[in-house]
């Protein structure tokens, strides 16, 4: 096993100094963005029990997750997500809470990717769920802070697309699609790979197939909204446009209609999700930002039934976003060495105390000799040098 | 900000790729005569070459917006990316190939199966609900069953001539091949207009 004592494991990293304080500097911006609106802080484990992810409306592949077992056998995994534990919060510890909640949260992710692809296995999110209030005011809540969120990176652009789960949903029922089929489209329509499509679609006549065959080309400004209109005759799928025409309307009100489009064929792989979905991009980041949805069907498999809406972003992608000026600065040099020669060690130690609670930055010098230790000041910026004796008594000057 | 930014798969699709955008109207000369630069321009466009499976890595990570790549490499790398046009051209297929007159699926013995396309193979397989042994080659394929070393491959084919030169022939086809447009997912939506017009320039060009 020494063979692995040097290195991390693929899709992991270690984030050294100003990495770290970029990540800071993300946190605390979203950590205001998101109590400014009355959020509240939650943290699961990283561990939780395999069935909280195995479930009818989110199946996660075996090959995704990361899967231990505990000392009973049962079998544990990484959290990949954090909406389910909080959905098993929600039904538990909070089951008395009144509802709406407002719960944010910073926390890893862990999911297997392709090896030697480049993508991280360990990725850092920040998000929120609104819990317990449906419709039009929660949602616009939801996509209001998600635009902040990617603002608060400062990027220079960035763009949120919104969809609609229920119109692949509803168009895939009233085609009667079985589940095999219904995943082959699904992928076709979210990777708007046209071809396969018109080829999975091929036995299917009627006003579904045609629409679910126009819903990759449908993506863009309020303009593929009409153009639904035209073409969406089931009627789910037209009460899906109906929600997704009003939000437009509230979005242009709120001044947002530039930084979200729309995508029609935007289907999201977590099937959990019931309502509107959407995604964030900003520019210099070839990677899914944010990612969110309504999902009013998934608090009930936990035994509390209850609308939802949240999103996540991935915190690693805004960080490296920042410019520069926004991350933290490296911390200055100490003010003020001090150096216990052999024998007054605790003496000098005491004497650190004493200066470090007046509010002088003082480090304590390591080094054996008196000439070590000059060295190392001059070599560290550092201005003024103490000697302490082993009465206490500090001769103080400049390096 | 950036020119847009295309991946072309080097060899067998490069040729057709170029004309391609002969056809359109673009100025390609830098890109008959690269000489050892490795980014072309092209246009306001920037053009890079590379392999096949290096053109998803690219346009995965957003490194290159748009890359042109076969439907083979798609196949066996999976799809983290937006796969919009069939160009048309590169055309041949995926097939489960063994020796003449031997009936693949007869009895219960364990089978092996040779491939460049360990995940296609795995995934014809799966949907069969057939547990096989896979062995990943890289270069002639057609070698494994000839040596014994695997009772069938998965591999793609033109026009079936080196199967049948060896003893091969097809047991069943698998998936259709042919050049495909992808796009990384955030340079589709960060610079749609860009993107758009491009596509139909080349969907256009493609039906000519």
């Amino acid at each position: 096993m020494r063979r692995y004592a040097k290195i991390t494991p693929e899709g992991t990293t270690d984030y050294l100094f100003e990495e770290c304080a970029a990540r800071e500097t993300a946190l605390a911006a979203l950590t205001r963005l998101f109590e400014s609106w009355g959020y509240r802080r939650i943290a699961t484990p990283h561990l939780e029990f395999y069935d909280v992810f195995h479930r009818m409306s989110a199946d996660w592949l075996a090959e995704q997750l990361y899967c231990v077992t505990d000392s009973s056998g049962r079998l544990l995994v990484l959290r990949p997500d954090s909406t389910l534990p909080i959905a098993r919060v929600i039904s538990t510890r909070l089951q008395d809470a009144a509802l709406p909640l407002r719960l944010y949260y910073h926390q890893s992710v862990f999911r297997r990717s392709r090896r030697y692809a480049g993508l991280s296995d360990e990725g850092l999110q920040s998000g929120v769920e609104l819990l317990g209030a449906g419709g039009l005011r929660a949602d616009l809540e939801i996509l209001r802070c998600a635009v902040d969120a990617l603002r608060a990176c400062e990027a220079p652009r960035f763009r949120i697309e919104l969809g609609h789960a229920a119109i692949f949903r509803s168009l895939a029922d009233s085609l009667g699609a079985p589940d095999e089929l219904r995943d082959a489209l699904a992928q076709a329509i979210e990777t708007k790979n046209l071809p396969a499509l018109t080829q999975l679609l091929v036995p299917c006549s009627g006003s579904a197939a045609e629409s679910l065959r126009q819903l990759p080309r449908l993506f863009g400004g309020a303009e593929v909204l009409d153009q639904a209109r035209e073409l969406f005759w089931d009627p789910a799928a037209r009460e899906a446009l109906d929600h997704l025409t009003e939000l437009r309307k509230s979005l242009r009100i709120l001044g947002l209609q530039d930084c979200v489009d729309f995508d029609l064929g935007l289907v999201h792989g977590r099937q959990y999700y019931t309502g509107m979905v959407f995604r964030g991009y900003i520019e210099g980041s070839g990677v899914t930002v944010l990612s969110g949805g309504r999902y009013d069907a998934l608090l009930q498999e936990f035994g509390r039934p209850a609308a939802a809406v949240g999103f996540a972003v991935e915190v690693d992608p805004l960080a490296k976003a920042l410019p520069e000026t926004g991350a933290a600065p490296q911390p200055p040099a100490a003010a003020l060495l001090v150096f216990g020669p052999a024998g007054s060690e605790a003496a000098a130690l005491r004497y650190l105390e004493d200066k470090r609670a007046a509010g002088v930055r003082c480090e304590f010098a390591m080094a054996e000799t008196l000439a070590e230790v000059r060295d190392y000041a001059r070599q560290h910026g550092i201005a003024r040098l103490a000697v302490v004796s082993g009465s206490g008594a500090a001769e103080e000057s400049a390096v | 900000m950036r020119p847009i930014r295309i991946a072309l798969t080097k060899g067998r699709l490069e040729k057709r790729s170029v004309e391609l955008f002969e056809a359109i109207g673009f100025d390609c000369a830098q890109l008959q005569n690269k000489g050892r630069r490795l980014i072309l321009p092209m246009e306001e466009y920037e053009v890079v070459l590379a392999k096949a499976n290096d053109v998803i890595t690219y346009v995965e990570h957003g490194a290159c917006d748009l890359g042109i790549v076969g439907k083979d490499t798609i196949a066996e790398m999976g799809s983290g990316f937006y796969e919009m046009l069939d160009l048309g051209f590169g055309k041949c297929r995926f097939a489960l190939a063994g020796p003449k007159n031997v009936d693949f699926y007869a009895g219960y013995h364990e089978r092996v199966v040779a491939s460049k396309y360990p995940q296609v193979a795995r995934q014809f397989f799966e949907q069969k609900g057939m547990d096989i042994k896979i062995i990943k080659i890289e270069g002639s394929v057609e070698l494994a069953p000839l040596l014994g070393l695997a009772h069938a491959i998965v591999d793609i084919v033109e026009t079936g001539s080196t199967l049948r030169e060896n003893g091969l022939e097809i047991i069943e086809e698998i998936l259709p091949i042919s050049a495909r447009v992808i796009v990384n997912m955030a340079s589709m939506k960060l610079r749609r207009e860009e993107i758009e017009r491009l596509l139909a320039d080349m969907s256009v060009a493609v039906q000519v």
